[in-house]
């Protein structure tokens, strides 16, 4: 088919150059001819037609080829059945709603799945070296798969392996954020972090600083803050003047030291964290005062993340934290008798 | 259509091309029954198209610019569409007929090649 005979077929498709009655016409008379030679030969009248038809063939067969001739056959077809469709769904609405809320909320629902799967499994976390990043901790049984600490076997952990370059601890924590005297606070989740969360996990301000590890040592002491940059933008016009601010968080005084890098929201997928404070301000933070987290070794609710040393492997790591779980179970009955402790990469 | 069918159809395509656009030449503008008779006579009784075969390839000739078809009177006073060579098709057919000389000529010495 030449581009020609192609564009003038796809035009035929649309606005008929000749139309099926046009058609028909051509070969009526064709068929006429014939018949008048068939009489010229001597055929008698009644079966000059048929004897025509026989030898030219018929009407309706050669307007058929005609038109698969004249237009694209397929699209003509495709357009056909687009008409009889929205023809047939509009004499049913009922059926027509039904068909499209399920197709709508399947299409949603996997959707939905493969971003839920996009993020948990293909999408590397937002620091460098992400492969590195392994997950330490206990899993308690309702939560097989999550790896948990208390605050006190993390310090225990991390100063006394030597499998990893550093261990992070953090876990979230909603506080209403009040960003001047007088405006209302908003609901905001960020993360209690270790002091050394950012070194370890080499993720730089964008401004200001991150935490000191003196800041976090002391209970309480150091009300010190690192927003995101969307909190930065949002609620402060990304003004470059916000090192040394103070911010209230559910009615304590903290001062934004530093500004943490656009993409950078932390550690989990699902939740964008808006601010970082060290874990050491957690008491103040925490809204039930019978809780000491920092100092009671069974509130199990920080997350261990480091990377490993570079000699290190997996199962070398796994060891060592299983000669360190067997000794903090004799150490501390109580709490940790049955807490084993597992590596595992992301 | 089954295979078989559209295989033939495909033979006969390229040389039914040629032959209409040399009936065109030879007899001026013509409806589609007269060049149908015209093959046949030439042929004798040969060439045999029906109208399945022949209009579809008017149109195609017409759809690649070869032909132009035009409704008209016949001598008896009967309306037909009347088809006329164009100069692409004057060019087409020109080519072609090289085409099938020197196809023609390459066949003729390779079989009366000596033995």
């Amino acid at each position: 088919m030449t581009l020609r005979e192609w564009l003038h077929r796809l035009w035929g498709t649309f606005r008929r150059s000749r139309t099926d009655r046009d058609l028909e016409d051509e070969l009526q008379i064709h068929l006429e001819l014939a018949a008048d030679e068939e009489r010229r030969r001597g055929t008698p009248d009644d079966g000059a037609v048929r004897a025509a038809r026989l030898r030219v063939g018929a009407v309706a067969q050669a307007t058929e080829a005609q038109r698969d001739q004249r237009g694209l056959r397929w699209l003509e077809d495709l357009m056909r059945d687009l008409r009889y469709a929205s023809r047939m769904l509009a004499r049913s609405p009922v059926f027509t709603l039904v068909s499209v809320l399920s197709l709508a909320i399947g299409i949603g629902a996997n959707g939905a799945v493969f971003s839920f799967a996009d993020a948990l499994l293909l999408r590397p976390l937002g620091v460098p070296r992400p492969g590195e990043v392994v997950t330490v901790g206990s899993s308690l049984p309702p939560l097989q798969r999550t790896l948990v600490a208390s605050y006190r076997d993390y310090v225990d952990i991390r100063d006394r392996s030597r499998s990893f370059n550093g261990l992070v601890a953090f876990t979230e924590c909603s506080a209403a954020l009040g960003v001047k005297a007088g405006s209302l606070p908003k609901p905001t989740i960020g993360l209690l972090v270790s002091g050394n969360f950012f070194s370890v996990l080499g993720v730089e301000p964008e401004l200001g600083r991150a935490f000191r590890s003196d800041e976090d040592l002391v209970a309480g002491r150091d009300p010190v803050l690192v927003i995101s940059h969307d909190l930065w933008e949002r609620q402060f016009g990304a003004d470059p003047a916000i090192l040394g601010r103070m911010v209230r968080l559910s009615g304590v005084d903290f001062t934004v030291i530093g500004v943490a890098p656009r993409g950078f929201v932390g550690l989990d997928r699902y939740t964008h964290y808006e601010f970082y404070t060290p874990l050491a301000m957690w008491p103040r933070l925490e809204s039930d005062r019978a809780t000491r987290p920092l100092e009671m070794r069974d509130v199990r609710r920080l997350t261990i993340k480091g990377r490993l040393a570079s000699d290190t492997t997996l199962a070398q790591a796994q060891t060592e934290l299983s000669v360190i779980a067997k000794d903090l179970a004799r150490a501390y009955q109580d709490t940790n008798r049955n807490t084993l402790l597992t590596v595992r990469t992301e | 259509m089954s295979n078989r069918e559209r295989g033939k159809a495909d033979i006969l395509q390229g040389t039914l091309d040629i032959m209409v656009l040399q009936t065109l030449t030879t007899l001026g503008p013509v409806h589609g029954y007269a060049i149908a008779a015209r093959l046949e006579q030439v042929s004798n009784g040969a060439i045999h198209l029906n109208m399945g075969t022949l209009y579809p390839g008017l149109m195609r000739l017409e759809q690649r610019g070869l032909v132009r078809g035009k409704w008209g009177v016949t001598e008896n006073n009967r309306k037909a569409r009347f088809y006329a060579i164009t100069a692409a098709g004057g060019r087409q057919l020109a080519s072609e007929r090289a085409e099938w000389e020197r196809t023609a000529s390459i066949m003729h010495s390779l079989l009366n090649e000596p033995q």
